[in-house]
């Protein structure tokens, strides 16, 4: 039998009960787009998350103290208990350093803030003047406060957009006292609104000096340093820097973590491409599904078409016709499935993103071959067993089926 | 010039089981037919006539004793030299038809030589179609050519099964009944296309019920049992 009359004979026959066809590709056009979207899923938040880390101030370098292993470096310890950062770190990082711009500690806590009648739970996050230039942030109103202001211990606050909002409505703020945590700070400036970035959100956030936050939550060290490199270049000179200047301090123990923005990104990297691949392996699982509902249609088939086995048999179709027949028709719903999930997804994909215009998941062109190789081999593979079976019939008794 | 034979049997012995009873369909029967012969079978329902059609047609095997086709053992062919011999060799006028019943007569006429390209590679489409349509014209059946089985009268359907059982110009056709469901005309019109065959050399083997048809046969092999019990050459 020629190439040409196997094709011709398989769209016949799926074309002659096309009901039954198109349910049974659905099975695999559902996995195959499963495949597809989630993937796309997965590589759109590695996308979105990536362009949010390069938008969070440049040449960022963190500092955390304990220790962390070379084997397991995902994310940044949290405050190691006996391994501390003081201010008399920054302190030396702001002289000695020559490859620092700016350098900062920071401290976090919560805490409430009350004005008159008006309540808010907030974190309050403790910075010294260097803060805004290392995180870019920007004021809506007022100032944000001095290294004087810092080292003063002075009780001077900036308020997260969204509290002075809800803390004075409509109103400013500027120059009135609230209390934190019942000690009186004045308000010196707002941010401007920033939003959401990393789940971090600066407008919730209530920015006091360093000083007077150690104060206020009876601490002695920081939750860790941050600082900015002279530029990009600089950044590996100013991480080896920070590196000896704290070793140094430390009685020459390196009992912290130094982060940078390029190292946090291949470290988010690798956990959301490791999450990319396992969202595809698990769709896998649908294509699976719809392999077996293959398998179970042209094993119907084969038991419906016995006596039309008979007859090609009985006429000169030899075993290999009839198992090529059956494996073309397996191969032709899984191919034609494949293409229409395949098709249909990633122009769901491409939907999705100029919808939402923020989120990017247009298909990556890497998992079309595999998405649509796999789905064929499934064809073959769960088509198999169903051709053989079909091939293997004795002419005399196919004839006298019923 | 000694005669080649198509078919030679050898204390042939078909059973069958059903349930506890053993049934003899073909009862140690031997036979030779030769190369050109034109030969009638007879006897009642049930004597094994298409069992013997079945097994020299290679749809089926003897249980016992051997088969030789064009001079040629049987029994251990493998099962694609088989399926060749089907193709090639043999035209098989089922009792029953045996046509597919979703394609048109056009279709079901040309299958064999679809099957037939493996051996030679000339027969494309082109040619198929074509002698599809010749062999529906020797069985008066070209206005009917794309009607499916179903929309068949049974005399146009067994006219179906001859033209696809001639399409492939074989050298050997078994005709198992192949005039029961014609009126005496066309009866007549289907014997004389045998007849025809005959003269140009292929051999044929028709089992009938038809005494007039049997009579017309130079050769005519009398069942009953699963046994010979008369073989007379005129
Ligand atoms: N597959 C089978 N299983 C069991 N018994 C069978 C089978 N095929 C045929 N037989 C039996 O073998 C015997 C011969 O059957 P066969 O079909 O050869 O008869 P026949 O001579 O062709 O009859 P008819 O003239 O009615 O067509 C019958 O008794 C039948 O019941
Ligand atoms: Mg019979």
């Amino acid at each position: 039998m020629s190439f040409r009359e196997i094709i011709r004979l398989a769209i016949e026959a799926l074309t002659a009960n096309k009901l039954r066809s198109g349910l049974t590709m659905l099975g695999l056009i559902i996995g195959v787009a499963a495949v597809v979207l989630l993937v796309s899923i997965g590589e759109g938040a590695r996308k979105f998350i990536t362009k949010e880390f390069e938008g969070m101030g440049t040449n960022l370098i963190m500092v955390q103290p304990g220790k962390t292993d070379k084997k397991q470096r995902i994310g940044p310890p949290m405050g190691g208990s006996k391994e501390k950062l003081t201010l008399q770190d920054v302190t030396a990082i702001e002289r000695q350093a020559r490859n620092i711009d700016a350098v900062t500690g920071v401290t976090m806590g919560s805490a409430s803030i009350k004005y008159e009648g008006a309540v808010s739970n907030v974190s309050v996050l403790g910075s010294n003047a260097e803060f805004i230039r290392i995180f870019t942030l920007k004021l809506s109103e007022g100032e944000f406060f001095g290294n004087e202001a810092d080292t003063q211990g002075r009780r001077v606050v900036v308020l997260g957009v969204d509290i002075a909002k809800n803390l004075f409505a409509d109103t400013s703020g500027i120059g009135k006292l609230v209390k934190i945590n019942g000690s009186e700070f004045r308000v010196i400036g707002v941010t401007a609104k920033a939003g959401n970035s990393l789940g971090f959100n600066f407008d919730e956030i209530a920015f006091i000096p360093t000083q007077a936050s150690l104060k206020l939550f009876n601490e002695d060290k920081l939750l860790g340093l941050r600082a900015k490199a002279k530029s990009k270049a600089s950044v590996e000179d100013a991480v080896n820097e920070v590196k000896e200047i704290l070793k140094a301090r430390h009685n020459g123990e390196e009992d912290f973590t130094v982060l940078t923005q390029d190292s946090m990104l291949e470290t988010m990297n690798t956990i959301l491409g490791m999450l990319t691949y396992m969202l595809g392996a698990i769709a896998m699982i649908s294509m699976l599904v719809g392999g077996i509902g293959i398998m179970n249609i042209m094993l119907v088939s084969v038991t419906e078409r016995t006596r039309e086995i008979g007859i090609r048999r009985a006429v000169g179709a030899r075993q290999k016709d009839v198992l090529r027949q059956f494996l073309a028709e397996a191969l032709a719903l899984s191919l034609v499935g494949g293409l229409i999930g395949l098709l249909g997804s990633v122009a769901l994909t491409y939907l999705i993103s100029f919808a939402t215009g923020k989120f990017d998941m247009r298909a990556p062109y890497w998992i079309l071959l595999p998405a649509f190789g796999i789905s064929s081999a499934t064809g073959i593979l769960f088509g198999v067993w169903p051709a053989r079976k079909a091939a293997k019939i004795e002419t005399i008794e196919a004839l006298r089926f019923e | 010039m000694s005669l080649k034979s198509v078919i030679r049997l050898e204390n042939v012995t078909k059973t069958f089981q059903m349930g506890g009873e053993i049934i003899n369909a073909l009862d140690d029967v031997s036979l030779t037919i030769n190369e050109g012969e034109y030969v009638a079978i007879t006897g009642p329902s049930g004597c094994g006539k298409s069992t013997l059609m079945n097994l020299i047609g290679l749809l089926d095997q003897p249980t016992k004793g051997r088969f030789w086709l064009a001079e040629q053992e049987t029994l251990n062919i493998s099962d694609d030299d088989r399926a060749q011999l089907r193709n090639q060799y043999i035209g098989f006028v089922f009792q029953n038809f045996n046509l597919l019943p979703r394609a048109s007569a056009l279709r079901n006429v040309e299958m064999p030589l679809v099957y037939a390209t493996a051996y030679d590679k000339s027969v494309t489409p082109l040619v198929r179609r074509k002698k599809a349509e010749e062999a529906l014209a020797r069985v008066g059946l070209t206005d009917r050519q794309d009607h499916r089985p179903n929309e068949l009268s049974g005399g146009q359907r067994q006219r179906v099964a001859i033209a696809r059982a001639l399409v492939n110009s074989p050298k050997l056709i078994l005709g198992d009944e192949p005039t029961g469901n014609l009126d005496s005309r066309s009866g007549k019109d289907i014997i004389s296309l045998f007849r025809a065959l005959h003269e140009q050399g292929v051999t044929i083997v028709l089992v009938t019920h038809d005494p007039v048809i049997a009579a017309q046969a130079p050769r005519q092999i009398a069942f009953l049992d699963g046994k010979i019990v008369e073989d007379h050459h005129q």
